[in-house]
């Protein structure tokens, strides 16, 4: 029997849940039990691994998600989920990491430093990035000018409709989602100003398209996990996580969709 | 069918006949296919940056109107390439004769002219903030991995490498052992892994056989630095002899 193979950011991480961010580090943390991989997990009947990790752009989940496949080996997955984080987010590789990563519990790794700017609906901003004044100038003056949400928005849909083929041609059940809602307006304001990028449209509508609908939860289709805690009257965590019972909703919605789209052998 | 991509050393760049495209029997995508007496395609693009080729390989395999290759060769192109998507008017493409698909505008630090001029100042003030070649080896590490998965699941004959022998250089140089002692340990044990898992046929001009640029020194490198018509005939050569050699 496989894995299910569950990739993401904090909100796959299961950050903010009670036992999460130990200051010991990630192997002390105590809460995969709260997680919606491990309910989800329990009710496939099937063991996961979840490599979700804190503040990850979606160029690092991607590249997580490939190196994890090709570890485990594809016969041996049952099941990826991808939970794709906040569009604007991406990394630079720097000979250095922050003492505020890791206060924010930032995983670290290969060198490859993640920058997070807030994301709104036609624009991102960085309000923030790290104690070293000039390189947050820099960073913010990029952000500010050149990161729109059309290169963002483009990357992540290719790298949406890249997981959904890739996992066909080694027969990967697969689910993808998005974390936040907005990220669907995000999207669309992207297809917005009369005839103004015309080819990007063209392109992005395309692999939007040809995602399925179990490859686009809470984008455009089905509730992200974010909403599902929300609208259902759950508790949001300071860091603007959701909590348990968010993820328990969130696992039962996933079940009822790999049970729907017959992605798994499935009986209640 | 032999399916190729890369960038303008793929494509052909200054060949005789380029500027109209009736260039394509010199290129070694034409040549290699002959020998293999199939059917080829060459997605290859000028400066086109390694995301691209990824993205446009993907999209090809995945389109069902499009014959499916039994041979995959793949030349990736600079480390430190990347791409921004921008709108321009209709004549953009054509005052710049630049060829952009998707509103996807290629880049590099040495190529940030191409840009809107609002944009370059920025861009190039980042360049000069973090480590644009070690960033471009891991994402292109990343799919050159991806692509021997693919591949291998598919069962194409794939053969990839780099374009030109600097880039094996610059590899070579971010991997030297004192880089470990100034903070750089984490990347050089993920690229030190990952470019250790890659066979040989997937090293092509980075320590196994040669790479397109240094065949061409044997022969005439032209004006903008492309190889000729007959470093592409050689070089279709040596991959010929890298598909009979191993994958018969």
């Amino acid at each position: 029997m496989g894995i299910v193979l569950s990739s993401g950011d904090s909100f796959t991480y299961g950050d903010e849940l009670p036992g999460s961010r130990n200051p010991e580090g990630l192997r002390f943390d105590t809460h995969h039990h709260h997680t919606f991989t491990h309910k989800l997990s329990e009710k496939l009947g099937k063991e996961y691994v979840n490599i979700g990790r804190n503040g990850s752009s979606n160029m690092k989940i991607f590249r997580r998600t490939m190196d994890n496949i090709m570890l485990h080996g594809p016969d041996n997955i049952d099941l990826l989920m991808v939970t794709w984080s906040n569009f604007g987010r991406f990394e630079i590789c720097e000979p250095f990491k922050f003492h505020d990563d890791k206060v924010v519990f930032i995983h670290s790794e290969s060198n490859m430093n993640q920058i997070i700017p807030d994301q709104h609906a036609t624009h991102m901003e960085l309000r923030y990035a790290g104690p070293i004044p000039e390189r947050e100038r820099i960073l913010k003056e990029y952000v500010r000018n050149v990161l729109t949400h059309h290169t963002q928005v483009f990357h992540a849909l290719n790298f949406m409709t890249q997981i959904q083929w890739i996992c066909d041609q080694l027969n990967i059940p697969v689910i993808q989602g998005v974390i936040h809602g907005d990220m669907y307006i995000n999207y669309l304001h992207t297809l917005q100003r009369n005839d103004d990028w015309k080819d990007y449209k063209h392109e992005a509508i395309l692999k939007y398209r040809m995602l399925r609908e179990e490859c686009r939860i809470g984008f455009g289709v089905y509730k992200d996990i974010y909403f599902t805690g929300v609208d259902n009257g759950h508790k949001v965590f300071p860091m603007g996580h959701v909590d348990e019972n968010a993820h328990t909703d969130y696992a039962n919605m996933l079940y009822d969709i790999i049970k729907d789209k017959e992605l798994l052998d499935v009986t209640d | 069918m032999l399916l190729t991509n890369g960038c303008s050393f793929v494509f052909g760049d200054e060949l005789p006949g380029y500027e109209t495209e009736e260039h394509w029997h010199h290129t070694f995508t034409y040549k290699l296919a002959e020998k293999l007496k199939i059917d080829w395609v060459n997605l290859g693009t000028c400066g086109g940056s390694n995301q691209k080729i990824f993205r446009d390989t993907i999209h090809y395999l995945n389109d069902p109107t499009k014959e499916k290759p039994t041979h995959i060769v793949i030349l990736w192109s600079a480390w430190q390439r990347e791409e921004v998507c921008e709108n321009h008017s209709d004549d953009f493409e054509k005052e710049r004769e630049l060829k952009r698909t998707h509103c996807m505008t290629q880049i590099s630090p040495a190529r940030v002219s191409n840009l809107k001029p609002e944009l370059r100042k920025p861009l190039d003030t980042l360049y000069d903030c973090y480590d644009v070649t070690r960033t471009g080896i891991i994402r292109t590490l990343s799919y050159m991995e991806n692509m021997e998965l693919v591949c291998n699941a598919l069962g194409i004959k794939l053969i990839q490498g780099v374009f030109h022998e600097l880039m094996y250089r610059n590899l070579l140089d971010k991997l030297h052992r004192r880089n470990r002692n100034m903070d750089w340990g984490t990347w050089m044990d993920w690229v030190e892994e990952t470019y250790g898992r890659l066979p040989k046929t997937s090293r092509v001009g980075m320590s196994e056989y040669e790479d397109l640029y240094s065949v061409g020194k044997r022969h005439k490198i032209l004006e903008y630095g492309h190889p000729d018509e007959h470093a592409q005939t050689e070089y279709a050569q040596i991959l010929y002899d890298i598909f009979e050699e191993n994958f018969n």
